[in-house]
């Protein structure tokens, strides 16, 4: 295990980036209202991951689009909150 | 105050167990919490996703039913023995809707000695609708120019395989039931679509 993470580090970095977006210095001192950066990159990451698996039960016909939509927020499992957890992120 | 608070963080982790001040429980306690809802937040959205996508798993629904569709009466069908096109009517579902009492093909009946037959009406070469010719007494694909006999059996043509001959009974004494389906085009043998 250590050494697949070791091998995904040296190929990306990911431990320096994960180090430099978790423990950054921010000069003049951190305030709460700078977590809204932050905020802004997980929801849209929030956006993709739940876009991607709404995206498998949705079918972009004139005649299908309604339809998928209905089934994906009253048939599927789950389905509801998937989508609400992608519509109001969207707000 | 600020430079104190840069300074502790570059410096390198303090001995956590012998002394720890109020300040690092603090932080400790935050880092931890920053953690946990991260970890939540994060959670919950893919989650969801898994969740539905395994969906198809938690739906085992078989199609009701012997497969087997009413399609006409006896007395309907020529009774010299010539095809007749009848159209299949059956409720039509789709992966999300559901069309009731719609077409959902057709199928050729003729009498064999007073016992129906049925064929599908499209050619198992690509598909095409097959016309039936009261004058020459078979079946002619329009689109390349594939030949069968009133059995389905292949005259010439391109066809890889003779017409596909449907299951077929009667009930009631005068109904006519079809086991509607379709087969693949392109394949020497039938291969039913799924």
């Amino acid at each position: 295990m250590k050494s697949l993470l070791d091998w995904i580090d040296h190929r990306t970095g990911i431990r320096s980036l994960t180090r430099e977006a978790l423990f950054e210095n921010i000069p003049g001192g951190s305030r709460w209202r700078y977590v809204w950066g932050s905020t802004l990159t997980f929801t849209i990451f929030v956006q993709f991951i739940t876009g991607v698996f709404l995206w498998m039960g949705y079918s972009a016909s004139s005649g299908d689009a309604w339809e998928s939509v209905n089934y994906i927020q009253n048939e599927m499992t789950g389905g509801w909150l998937l989508r609400g957890i992608h519509h109001w992120t969207a707000q | 105050m600020e430079d104190q608070e840069e300074n502790k963080i570059e410096s390198p982790e303090p001995d956590v167990g012998e002394s720890v001040g109020p300040a690092e429980e603090r932080r400790g306690f935050i880092k931890f919490l920053c953690v946990f809802i991260g970890t939540l937040i994060s959670v919950v959205p893919f989650g969801a996703g898994v969740w539905s996508y395994l969906n198809p798993l938690a739906k085992r629904e078989g199609r009701g039913g012997d497969g087997f569709i009413k399609v006409t009466t006896l007395a309907a069908i020529p009774a010299d023995g010539s095809p007749a096109k009848f159209s299949v009517v059956a409720d039509k579902v789709d992966a999300w809707n559901r069309f009731t009492n719609v077409s959902i093909g057709a199928v050729y009946l003729r009498l064999v000695d007073g016992v129906p037959r049925a064929l599908h009406t499209t050619c198992p070469h690509l598909g095409c609708f097959v016309d039936y010719r009261p004058g020459k007494k078979d079946f002619l694909c329009p689109c390349h120019n594939s030949n069968f006999k009133l059995d389905g059996g292949i005259i010439n043509g391109v066809s890889p395989r003779a017409m596909d001959v449907l299951q077929i009974e009667v009930r009631n004494k005068t109904e006519v039931w079809v086991k509607f389906q379709n087969f693949q085009p392109g394949h020497s043998h039938p291969v039913p679509v799924s």
